[in-house]
């Protein structure tokens, strides 16, 4: 299926679209886009509106088809979609409503180092960085993981690693999920994704993925800054990356595997990509286990390049990392499937809910969120492109209410991949990111040509409309100092 | 001046990279695949001879024959850190192939590595036949 321009679409308010239900044959729900009209005039004649309203025909889907403003063409569910499905009203899970790379995450640590007093040491603490931590193609790590080891890191995520000295058990408490999905099963993940991930868990990867050395640019709210151990000027890290070859294969082996049962369920499906199988059937239970083990070799995966970070930062500064106060902030999830509690006509129903490319946000007061956030909400952490700023936002009342408690996720590209290589054509993207005050460094040109900032949509722009719409307020902002990229 | 008979582009897709193939005969298709797929990771040096391999794969149609091709390349690569090249198809159907070739682990302080392919995807993958010309579009996923 297709854009066309005559897909029907109504704008509700400021911040949303709505996809009327009977825009489209086979939509159970209407679709809602959160944009502004600025955004919207970007998203116009792509093909990931269509996306919106396939994912509407979903069984057991409930309420909308969602997609957050950094909505882009993704493969089935558009990139920036959420769908929560009612397991008891037939409800499915679908693969490519969570993605190919399995908890794409972002964290973010704090420290007590000002960003002024860092300048002159940012180039080699961000070269210290790209000594520690494996990145880019081809780039094996220190842990390989097999047997019992593996088995253990894809049921325990994060506290598998901690107790292996990667970390400290408060990291755990400040990640989502702490770190670990229940209800994971490492007999579901295949020996194929297996043996790709045990040589890549505490490996950057490559693409988009990248640890930045930012500083806090700006405050927009004390409060929750407070709350969250931030202040303007304060150095920051920030790594981007999810659950390497380990979940892309989760992925591809669970897109073959359903091939044919939606039809032996009676789904008929107007994309294949949107492949699915009822919550409630064994296909669709075998592939939750096998996510959630995927999700938590992520967790893991970020958590053993927390201990190298901090590793970095020790050498060159000569301290340990806990003098330098670098203690973990929040790490969120933004490709992924959980099953969560939600309001639906007046009774609190237990539903899948699919992230893909969006962010969990829940509000102040959830019980869920750790105790030293609950007064000011669940951190949300937006990475913004390469050389461009990124923002610490915190969950909102409004997401509980109307997306199933999610908020975006990034930018979204503008230029493909071949066009931005044209357009760094004989310019030094590395040269350039140094004139505006970010030392880069990439383990391929491509790298960093591809990633470039005019590459991406402003995340200024995708931020401002999930405030406007209530999902999620803005802490700071903050600003690359340093980069590492694959 | 004729166009290739067989051959590979990549065409403009925003997030990722479309590989366009083309060939008149299956084995022409296919290899061609492999060429384009090997292009993408970048320039890789072998270190060493390598060795022989087969590789037998069998798939309902031949679209995720063509699939689980460069997926099975992908694998190598992505957990091996190998390359298949010098390879022969014994044997290819719509359903099964069968390869004959060299696979030789990748020189990284030798090669150039430019694209981290995370997946093939089946999105737009179809493989048609007209007017004596194999054709197939696959997107991978970085």
């Amino acid at each position: 299926m297709t854009q066309s321009p005559s897909v029907k679409l109504e704008r509700i308010d400021a911040c949303r679209v709505r996809i009327p239900k009977d825009a489209v044959p086979g939509m159970r729900v209407d679709g809602i886009i959160y944009a502004d009209e600025t955004l919207m005039k970007s998203v116009g004649q792509d093909p990931c509106v269509s996306q919106v309203a396939n994912v509407a025909t979903l069984p057991g889907i409930v309420k909308h088809s969602l997609a957050m403003p950094d909505i882009h063409f993704g493969y089935g569910f558009c990139i920036g979609g959420v769908a929560a499905t009612d397991p008891e009203n037939g409800g499915v899970i679908s693969p490519g409503g969570v993605g190919y790379d399995i908890n794409c995450g972002v964290r973010l640590i704090r420290s007590d180092l000002a960003g002024g007093e860092l300048r002159s040491r940012v180039a080699k603490l961000t070269d210290s960085l790209f000594q520690h931590v494996p990145c880019g193609v081809g780039e094996g790590g220190e842990v390989r993981l097999k047997g019992r080891d593996l088995d253990d890191v894809l049921s325990r995520g994060s506290a598998a690693v901690i107790e292996r000295r990667y970390g400290v058990p408060d990291d755990a408490e400040v990640t989502e999920a702490r770190g670990a999905l229940d209800g994971a099963d490492p007999g579901c993940v295949s020996d194929r994704a297996r043996q790709r991930g045990q040589g890549q868990c505490g490996t950057l990867g490559s693409g988009n993925h990248f640890i930045e050395i930012q500083v806090v640019e700006e405050v927009f709210d004390a409060e929750a800054a407070e709350a969250l151990g931030l202040k303007a000027g304060q150095v920051t890290v920030m790594i981007h990356s999810g659950s390497r070859g380990l979940g892309h294969q989760v992925c591809d082996d669970a897109i073959r595997d359903l091939r044919g049962v939606p039809k032996a369920y009676g789904i008929d499906l107007p994309d294949r990509q949107l492949v699915c199988a009822p919550v409630h059937s064994k296909e669709g239970q075998h592939y939750l286990k096998a996510m959630r083990s995927a999700a938590n070799f992520a967790w893991a995966n970020r958590q053993i390049m927390t201990h190298l970070v901090r590793q970095a930062f020790s050498e060159v500064l000569d301290r340990p990392w806990e003098a330098l106060g670098m203690h973990l902030v929040y790490d969120v999830a933004h490709n992924i499937s959980k099953m969560e509690t939600f309001e639906v006509g007046g009774a609190r129903k237990s539903l899948c809910v699919h992230r893909k490319g969006a962010t969990r946000a829940y509000p102040p007061g959830h019980p869920e969120v750790p105790p030293r956030y609950r007064k000011v909400g669940q951190p949300v952490i937006i990475p913004g492109d390469m050389g461009r700023c990124s923002y610490v936002l915190v969950g909102q009342p409004g997401a509980m209410e109307s997306t199933f408690g999610s908020t975006c996720h990034g930018a979204g590209r503008l230029l493909s991949r071949h066009a931005a290589i044209r357009a760094a054509k004989g310019r030094s993207i590395q040269k350039e990111l140094a004139a505006r005050g970010v030392y880069a460094r990439a383990r391929s040109r491509a790298g960093l040509d591809e990633e470039q900032p005019d590459a991406y949509k402003n995340v200024q722009d995708v931020v401002s409309v999930v405030e406007k719409a209530g999902l999620s307020r803005i802490v700071c902002r903050l600003r690359p100092l340093g980069v590492i990229k694959g | 001046m004729e166009p290739a008979r067989s051959g590979y582009e990549f065409l403009e897709h925003t997030a990722d990279v479309k590989l366009h193939v083309w060939g008149p005969t299956l084995e022409r298709l296919f290899a061609v695949a492999a060429d384009g797929f090997y292009h993408l990771l970048g320039e890789l040096t072998p270190a060493g001879d390598g060795e022989r391999l087969r590789i037998e794969l069998q798939a309902p149609d031949l679209t995720d024959l063509l699939h689980d091709w460069l997926a099975e390349l992908l694998f190598r690569f992505d957990t091996h850190g190998q390359c298949v090249e010098d390879f022969f198809f014994q044997e290819i159907t719509n359903n099964r192939l069968v390869v004959e070739g060299r696979v030789w682990p990748v020189d990284a302080a030798r090669s150039r590595f430019d694209s981290g392919v995370k997946a093939v995807t089946y999105h737009g993958l179809d493989v048609t036949k007209q007017a004596g010309r194999f054709e197939a579009t696959v997107i991978l996923d970085l």
